[in-house]
């Protein structure tokens, strides 16, 4: 599961500059200092304190492009494992999903099944001190340095910000926290004080895990009630040029039926539109993802999380139906 | 795929315009197995007011059933043989209207009303699954046809047995 919660969040924010030079730690908190009025000797004795982990510049070199396939992938997430501990958590939580709803306008699902991929419902929400991952990343990994510097910029905001001690929250080996797994920009732009405690406490409490996966989907864009993907034919000569199209929702259904999709669905040519292939089993697959498809894509890229997410979510909404 | 009757033809149209495979009929139907006499054991005979009567491919409804109202058919319960549908359909048309999706819980069936949910279960291995009818079926060797993913997730492939119980469920 670690290794698949390192791509949520962080990865979008990132603008992917390589830096020639990392800016050193002395640095940084000397702009700490200047920008946010931090104070300097506390902040050089709490990064003092950051251990800088081997395991984890490992764990980001792994080469990514040699990943799984489709089908494999799928596996993993459509477990009968986690389809039900989705309806359990569904169950345990109904209340405050149904909020998101109403405030949202974010279905349960799709919540449910976004906790469900990142941490299996928070059971694995990542063991490494937040502060140890960020700083080894961004003072020792040159080629995101630049990202997780700001990540780091804001994690000690938000633990100031919070009164939280930036010493013992825990994350993945990317920084990213909670149930919901958010990067700490994203803490910052999205978490929400669901249960209006005082607190955004997305480490341990559900209500406000929810509630602040809920407005993240709102922020970018989800329209209940509407598509997220639906399955298509292809000319076989026109595979290739759907696929060198950009990976979001920019084309229109006639621009793709143009380019040889053989679509048998009853969507408005003017629907905007994405194309999809996936290696299933039994051959390619190929499906025109929508709007909502795109935003998932916003909490992690890839379109493997992206499907396994929408397919997780069916299949708890399904069953979760059924024990009504 | 408005007339079930031309499903394969229109199929096989189909794969010659679709990469997706070299498959020769979008249907895989076991092969390896006799195949069940016509008549299907149908066990618990449901009254005919109930139901509507198996409806000749040439007169099957056209006309998508809305999701909110789920047909009841609790009453039907039958054994027979299932197959399951090939990559080939991933994208084609269902006779209700909805896009074949492989990965969907969906299945095809002679008479039973279209988006009415009902149970199928693996008789070899008790797994069981739930399926809604959105497709029509004209293949009377066989008394249900399941999405590939549907087949798979009760333990249903070319190698295995393919006899299932097929249950009404009332939403």
């Amino acid at each position: 599961m670690k290794h698949y919660t390192q791509l949520c969040l962080g990865l979008l924010l990132c603008s992917c500059n390589v830096t020639a030079e990392v800016v050193s730690q002395e640095t940084f908190i000397l702009q700490m200092v200047e920008q946010h009025s931090f104070d300097k000797s506390y902040l050089t004795q709490l990064l003092n304190k950051a251990k800088v982990k081997k395991s984890i510049l490992k764990a980001m070199s792994r080469p990514s492009g040699k990943a799984k396939p489709w089908y494999e992938y799928r596996q993993i997430f459509l477990k009968e494992k986690r389809i039900n501990g989705g309806v359990k958590f569904w169950q345990q939580n109904a209340k405050a999903l149904k909020q998101a709803e109403d405030t949202y306008r974010v279905p349960p699902q799709m919540i449910v099944a976004i906790i469900g991929v990142e941490t299996f419902y928070g059971k694995n929400k990542g063991n490494y001190r937040v502060l140890d991952a960020l700083t080894t990343l961004a003072f020792h990994y040159p080629r995101r340095a630049d990202f997780f510097r700001q990540e780091l910029e804001h994690y000690l905001l938000l633990t100031r910000d919070e009164g939280l001690n930036p010493l013992t929250q825990k994350g993945s080996y990317a920084g990213a926290m909670g149930i919901g797994q958010f990067m700490p920009s994203s803490f910052r732009n999205y978490a929400v004080d669901f249960d209006e405690d005082g607190k955004r406490n997305i480490w341990t409490n559900n209500v406000d895990a929810i509630g602040s996966v809920a407005n993240y989907f709102h922020h970018f864009g989800w329209k209940t009630g509407e598509l997220v993907i639906k399955a298509t034919q292809v000319r076989p000569n026109a595979v290739e040029g759907l696929l060198a199209l950009n990976f979001k929702p920019e084309y229109t259904l006639q621009q793709l039926k143009q380019m040889g999709l053989v679509y048998h669905g009853d969507e408005i040519d003017s629907t905007p539109s994405m194309f999809i292939d996936l290696e299933t089993e039994i051959g390619t697959a190929y499906w025109v993802g929508f709007q909502n498809y795109y935003v998932i894509t916003r909490y992690n890229r890839s379109k493997h999380y992206a499907m396994a997410v929408y397919q997780l979510a069916q299949e708890i909404a399904n069953r979760y139906e059924q024990t009504r | 795929m408005n007339k079930p009757v031309n499903f394969s033809v229109l199929c096989l149209m189909l794969i010659g315009a679709c990469t997706t495979v070299s498959h020769e009929d979008a249907t895989d139907t076991w092969t390896t197995q006799p195949p069940v006499p016509p008549s299907q054991t149908v066990l618990a005979p449901v009254p005919p007011s109930e139901t509507p009567p198996a409806v000749p491919p040439s007169q099957t409804v056209l006309a998508p059933v809305p999701p909110s109202e789920t047909p009841d058919s609790s009453d039907y319960v039958a054994q027979g043989n299932a197959s399951l549908y090939g990559i080939a359909a991933h994208g084609t048309k269902t006779a209700s209207g909805q896009i074949y999706d492989l990965y969907g819980m969906t299945a095809a069936h002679a008479s039973l009303p279209l988006l009415a949910r009902v149970k199928v279960k693996n008789i070899r291995t008790g797994d069981s699954v739930v399926v809604t009818i959105n497709d029509r079926l004209d293949d009377e060797r066989v008394l249900i046809k399941l999405s590939y993913w549907t087949a798979r997730r009760i333990g249903l492939d070319k190698n295995s047995s393919q006899a299932v119980e097929v249950r009404g469920l009332n939403k």
